[in-house]
């Protein structure tokens, strides 16, 4: 338990992704379907550009020639940022990870990673121990069973990681909608619930958001 | 976790409500429906001023236009405190706020939030690293998903915050059937045993509590 950690801002965040590859998305059988897990980590990594956080992006056995790379959808909001591939599930075995994390400067991780259980978990416990605050994005992650999921949840939670959701740490990151990231918030936030229903009719939506959400991307 | 806090009492805890306006009661997609947590946010009301515990009240985005005020029906009950409007979603970033709070002179806060994972957790978990006490009302929140509520939820008890239920608070104020708060205890409590059954039938009230909360009102 921490009572200290406060709200988290964009200044002090960095968002690592990890293996969000075909073959992690194929298994997943857990509470977010597999097309809104991707969509909110496209969210994510769309916000994280808009507001100046820095990314990591990391994949699993595609040098060896065993796995596909990034999902293309997702690969495609992360333009310009080089993916580190690994051997090792535990991501912090990796010293080119490693690094790119510490080069960040920040000292609050946000993970996103397939799947919830074996690679984010690794991962997110490794920071922990190494420092790090963390916080998971409980449905843009996913497991192979829902008690899969669940049971990594309890582990990330006691062991000191803080549980978001996409639109948490995208509402966190800007918070203030008169604030100096309102601009850059809307038209992100307005693609955002223009395609969540092209999806899943699981998530609520207002009518008077789904109008601003159209001027915003009109605009 | 903490082992020290006890059973908490009116004479201790202040009611902080907050964002249960037209978009965010839209959206509810999470457990408990939205006409239940209106119904158990107005019992929170009613309880608070017949227990004399202080309430805070306040809003986001009413003054630039974006959000209707709070609920009419939630906001009937609450006659004589003054909302206070916001544009961030972190509710500790309005000076006004943070002195409502503070002008209350308790420690003790008990929070009910559209929406959870959102306005609710930022909220508590601003609270505790403030030095205040946290408490929230599970079935007077709610979010656009599940996972998002749930999600929520964790974050905030995980930082050391109370889960509670609207019953369980109005219990936890009063206490004692024959001590100084019972008799308007037994007004509040006959209100909302009658009310329930007109909105939900996953709530369970006795034959015996229903006679003694028709009696209550007549008399």
């Amino acid at each position: 338990m921490n009572r200290n950690l406060g709200v988290w801002t964009a200044e002090d965040c960095a968002l690592v992704l990890i293996d969000y590859q075909p073959p992690q998305f194929e298994s997943i059988r857990s509470d977010t379907p597999t097309e809104l897990i991707e969509l909110n980590t496209r969210w994510l990594a769309r916000a994280a550009k808009a507001f100046d956080v820095p990314i990591v992006l990391s994949t699993v056995g595609v040098a060896s020639g065993r796995l596909s790379p990034t999902q293309p959808a997702i690969a495609a909001e992360l333009e310009g940022i080089e993916p580190i591939d690994r051997s090792s599930m535990n991501s912090f075995e990796d010293q080119a990870f490693r690094e790119a994390v510490a080069a960040t400067g920040r000292r609050r991780l946000i993970f996103g990673a397939l799947q919830t259980e074996v690679c984010l978990t690794f991962a997110v416990i490794e920071a922990l121990k190494a420092g790090y605050d963390a916080q998971f994005v409980t449905d843009a992650v996913g497991g192979r069973s829902e008690i899969a999921h669940l049971t990594a949840i309890e582990r990330l939670g006691l062991a000191g990681a803080v549980p978001n959701t996409a639109l948490g740490v995208v509402v966190e990151w800007f918070r203030d909608w008169a604030g100096p990231l309102a601009e850059a918030a809307r038209p992100v936030t307005g693609w955002y619930l223009t395609e969540v229903p092209k999806v899943t009719d699981t998530v609520g939506i207002a009518e008077a958001e789904t109008a601003r959400a159209e001027a915003a991307l009109a605009a | 976790m903490n082992r020290e806090l006890g059973v908490w009492t009116n004479e201790d805890s202040a009611l902080v409500l907050i964002d249960y306006q037209r978009d965010q009661f839209e959206s509810l997609r999470s457990e408990t429906p939205a006409e239940l947590i209106e119904l158990n946010t107005r019992w929170l009301a009613r309880a608070a001023k017949a227990f004399d515990v202080p309430i805070v009240l306040s809003t986001i985005g009413v003054e630039s236009g974006i959000n209707g005020p709070t609920r009419p029906a939630i906001a009937a009950e609450l006659d004589g405190v003054e909302p206070i409007d916001r544009s961030s979603t972190n509710s500790f970033e309005s000076d006004a706020f943070r002195e409502a709070v503070a002008a209350t002179g308790r420690r003790r806060l008990i929070f009910g939030a559209l929406q959870t994972e959102v306005c609710l957790a930022f909220a508590v978990i601003e609270a505790l690293k403030a030095g205040y006490e946290a408490e929230f009302v599970t079935d007077a929140v709610g979010s656009r998903s599940d996972i998002a509520h749930r999600t929520g939820i964790r974050r905030m008890s995980l930082a050391g915050a109370v889960p509670n239920t609207t019953l369980a608070v109005v219990m936890e104020w009063f206490r004692d059937w024959t001590g100084p708060l019972a008799e308007p205890a037994r007004r509040t409590t006959g209100w909302y045993l009658t009310e329930v059954p007109g909105v939900t039938d996953t709530v369970g009230v006795s034959d015996g509590e229903a006679a003694l909360a028709q009696a209550a009102l007549a008399g």
